[in-house]
């Protein structure tokens, strides 16, 4: 029962912090809620009119949508490069960042559902996938086991999350039995989400752009360069406008293995580039497709080409530990590699597997005004997520927040556990990680 | 699998208990009206029967003509097969036409589930010289020939394997259909089929009253809502009742050619004996019941 | 005149053959196979084949001009001249004439190359002399038009509801609309 009441107040103090905010909070949250509602409505009107309002046809069935699922897929699992050395390796600098990285992996797989949900023609009757109420076609269905690992891996995402934040809040060592449970399901689960979208797309043999074995890993690569990019700009966002620290160790491990994976990213899908220009197969035309146009038809050739060259930058750049340091060069390698690989993972992955069609026709699939407001919108409410998710971390993992303390720093009179709240608000914002010695963070002392 | 359906009934119920269960009444009518309507392949005779007197209404009602809706099932010993001689084709699509009139596709937009494809005589059977939209005075046109290409009702679909809800299947027959009532529209089998045979609703299927065809099926011509799947049945509500697909029929120049594989008399144990087959895209190893031959 | 293929259009739905006088042919008898190792048996109670679908009928029946107590007999193979002017021949070129087919005596007669004089109803069993495997593929029902059931009763054309046998290659024929490409349908 106290558990429960612990756990109304938990609730209600976040509800307070996220309705709390300076200037700057309102207005991100206003511009996101504009974007979002702008979406919603677009999405009222595709349901209403039907799919027509998309650029997709029978020549192109999958698109902008799916696209951007693939990607955020990609981000999703990343997560996974800083659990590793935060819970199984207690590597400091990352285990005070880690929960960032999994509020952003829990904001990507809502993205990611989301623009499933989007996608598909009748979302009234999507409980048809539920298990023993609907019809679940697995094992055959690929899409099947990515609706099961997707779901599994945002809710054990968010368990990880609030039994850690809950916990903090309560100020009591979460259970590490259970708590290293999920922590060891998420790992595989993450590599499961990535490999299993990346076989959505190479299990079709009618496709021979996707049918190639080394998507899936070529997938991983992508997503082990791309999402931490993606973190390490918005850690940086995060750290300029709120409570949040991250130091500078964490930054330069995290641009090594940026590296890294761009490196084997680019390894990999240049081996797919010799295997189809060398043999030379009527599968060619695909890669054509994206790198010269054929027979005219080069609405995306630009595009590949920005992938190509913003990922070889990128890897040039952050390969030497000179501009890996350097946080202008750094974050213009992270925007570098995440425009290659969205460029690459989501339209580049999606059209040329579908241009020319399996019947030879090529349709220039370009996403229409309505896909691209909806896509922004669900992008809007990733963001919005994130962000109330982050309002809510923030203070509880600085201390600022726990049961003996209101949001906002004033000491409740009396502390349930005894201890004083008093270092509650001392963790200085911008302070090094060597500061750290705020009692709440203890338990990351203490995990094995 | 079958013991589970009482309770996922009940379950329904209570669903719709709190939605509709007062204005509609006995719990058995609900689970057969649309949203709660179980899979087809899960619904016992009596409850297909209940389904098909709905559907019946609805069709009549909207169209204003007496509507037939039948689910009538495979035959023992029967495995259809469908043969097509790219010889004598001429590409004059008479059966594109036939097929929409048949199988009540959607006027507008356009939905059809032929395409007929005009391939370069030097280049053979290369998709990337196929041109669909070909428009000339006549056909044949020198230097050109015709393949037209529809449902290919593979022994090894790779759409079925695809759908994530199982909304699709392979009858005993080996015609290959839709419930029109389970898909979700997510597309993974059109993505996934190597013959462009799948088509999608992306609008309201536009058809009126005047060119609708009242002899259905529910697995093959029954009008289809807007955001599902739907492609070429074999023209299940004829085949089923021993006619041929309205396609073989309307084919002026006798290319297309429509039997039981099982018997040995058929028309298409013939072709596949006597005659030079081949099937499309065969290294897929889709094993299509769909042969084209040189006659 | 030349038979289109809209003409074999027309023909089609069988039903037509029920209004013509009397009864409507019967093939006899099963047809004898041509090939080794193939039987092809058609159930002569299924087939039903309606007259011939002649339309010019400037050149038909052949007896009203050839009338053999008018016009003797000429089977010496030579240029017809003027009285046939608007006949349209092209059937294997120079290699065969009127009389490969037609009987001396009686033109309305087909004459088989065993000298057995059959109808005109029965053209087939003629054309199958050359065209054997056609004749064997038309039989199976794999070569021209079958309609009514796959596993039962149908109903097929003889050669010349569709082919003019004095010109029997087909012409060609005007396609229905062309689908609507991705880029348009809205």
């Amino acid at each position: 029962m106290a558990t429960f009441r612990l756990f109304a107040r938990f609730t209600s103090g976040s509800l307070r912090l996220i309705t709390s905010g300076n200037r700057t909070y309102w207005i991100w949250i206003a511009v996101l809620s504009v974007l979002s509602l702008a979406g919603l409505w677009e999405y009222f009107v595709q349901l209403r009119d039907g799919l027509i309002t998309t650029s997709l046809r029978d020549q192109a069935a999958w698109g902008f949508y799916i696209g951007n699922f693939t990607f955020l897929v990609g981000i999703a699992a990343a997560a996974v490069m800083l659990v590793v050395p935060a819970y199984l390796y207690n590597w400091r600098p990352i285990k005070e960042i880690v929960v960032y990285g999994q509020l952003l992996a829990i904001s990507a797989a809502i993205c990611c559902i989301l623009f499933v949900l989007v996608d598909i023609g009748r979302p009234e009757r999507l409980w048809h996938l539920l298990p023993s109420l609907g019809h679940l076609n697995i094992p055959t269905s690929l899409l099947g086991w990515d609706v099961i690992f997707l779901n599994s891996y945002l809710l054990l995402n968010f368990g990880i999350v609030t039994y850690l934040l809950f916990n903090m809040f309560r100020r009591r060592e979460p259970n590490q039995r259970l708590f290293m449970t999920m922590v060891w399901f998420s790992i595989p689960a993450a590599l499961a989400i990535r490999t299993i979208t990346a076989f959505l797309y190479l299990g079709l043999v009618s496709r021979p752009f996707w049918n190639s074995a080394i998507l899936a890993p070529r997938c991983i690569a992508a997503a082990f360069c791309s999402g931490p990019a993606v973190m390490l700009v918005v850690m940086q966002v995060l750290q300029k406008y709120s409570s949040f620290h991250i130091s500078r160790e964490a930054i330069w491990k995290i641009a090594e293995l940026m590296a890294y994976f761009i490196g084997v990213n680019l390894f990999l899908f240049g081996a797919e580039v010799f295997k189809e220009y060398y043999s030379a197969t009527e599968h060619l035309i695909y890669m054509e497709y994206m790198f010269t146009g054929v027979d005219g038809h080069n609405a995306i050739v630009p595009w590949m080409w920005t992938s190509v060259i913003s990922s070889v930058l990128a890897f040039v750049i952050l390969l030497r530990r000179k501009f890996r340091e350097n946080p202008i060069t750094l974050n213009l390698g992270c925007a570098l590699i995440f425009l290659g690989v969205y460029l690459e993972k989501s339209m580049g992955t999606v059209v040329p597997g579908m241009t020319p069609d399996v019947l030879g026709e090529i349709y220039e699939y370009v996403p229409s005004r309505s896909e691209i407001v909806i896509t922004v919108g669900i992008l809007a409410m990733g963001a919005m997520i994130f962000t109330l998710m982050v309002k809510i971390a923030n203070p509880i993992l600085h201390g600022e927040f726990h049961v003996n303390l209101r949001p906002g720093g004033t000491a409740t009179p009396k502390s349930k556990d005894g201890t004083s709240a008093t270092s509650g608000g001392c963790y200085a914002q911008g302070g090094s990680a060597e500061q750290l010695e705020n009692p709440a963070l203890s338990h990351f002392q203490t995990l094995p | 699998m079958k013991s589970a359906t009482p309770n996922r009934r009940e379950f329904l119920c209570v669903v719709a208990g709190c939605a509709a269960a007062a204005s509609s009444g006995s719990c058995g009518d609900l689970t057969h009206s649309g949203f709660f309507q179980d899979r087809f392949r899960e619904l016992s005779r009596a409850e297909i029967d209940q389904v098909l007197i709905r559907l019946e209404r609805e069709h009549s009602e909207r169209f204003g003509k007496e509507c037939t809706v039948t689910a009538t099932e495979p035959r023992e010993d029967v495995e259809f097969g469908y043969a097509l001689d790219i010889s004598r084709c001429i590409g004059c699509r008479r059966c594109v036409q036939a097929c929409v009139e048949e199988n009540n596709q959607s006027r507008s937009p356009e939905l059809q589930w032929i395409r007929v494809l005009e391939m370069d005589e030097r280049h053979g059977i290369d998709f990337h010289y196929a041109e669909p939209y070909y428009d000339p005075e006549q056909v044949p046109q020198d230097g050109y020939f015709y393949l037209p290409v529809a449902c290919q009702h593979c022994k090894n679909p790779p759409c079925v394997k695809s759908c994530p809800v199982g909304a699709t299947w392979q009858e005993d027959d080996g015609i290959v259909v839709v419930d029109y009532d389970w898909c979700i529209g997510c597309r993974c089998c059109m993505a996934a089929c190597p013959y462009g045979a799948r088509h999608f609703n992306w609008k309201t299927p536009g058809i009126s009253a005047e060119e609708v065809n009242p002899d259905m099926h529910y697995l093959g011509n029954r009008p289809r809502p807007v955001g599902v799947v739907e492609k070429c049945t074999f023209c299940i509500q004829r085949t089923r009742e021993g006619r041929y697909p309205a396609c073989v029929e309307i084919c002026p120049v006798g290319a297309r050619k429509f039997g039981n594989l099982l018997d040995p008399d058929s028309e298409l144990r013939y072709v596949l004996e006597q005659k030079r087959v081949f099937v499309l895209k065969a290294e897929l190893n889709t094993q299509p019941r769909f042969y084209y031959f040189m006659g | 005149m030349k038979h289109s293929l809209a003409f074999c259009l027309v023909f089609a739905p069988l039903g037509a053959c029920a209004h013509h006088s009397g009864d409507p042919p019967v093939y006899e008898g099963a047809f004898a196979s041509h090939g080794r190792n193939i039987e092809v048996v058609v159930d002569p109670q299924a087939v039903l084949l309606p007259p011939p679908p002649f339309t010019n009928k400037d050149i038909f029946p052949c007896v009203e001009c050839h009338d053999p107590d008018f016009l003797e007999p000429d089977a010496k193979r030579r240029d017809l001249g003027e009285p046939h002017d608007g006949m349209f021949f092209n059937h294997a070129g120079e290699r065969i004439w009127c009389l490969d087919c037609h009987d001396t005596e009686d033109g309305d007669l087909l004459r088989l190359s065993d000298g057995t004089t059959i109808d005109l109803i029965e053209a087939p069993r003629l054309c199958g002399q050359c065209h054997g495997m056609h004749y064997r593929d038309w039989q199976a029902g794999v070569h021209g038009l079958r309609t009514g059931h796959w596993d039962g009763a149908k109903e097929f054309l003889p050669c010349s509801s569709c082919h003019n046998a004095h010109d029997p290659l087909f012409g060609g024929l005007e396609p229905l609309a062309p689908p609507t490409p991705p880029e348009v349908t809205r």
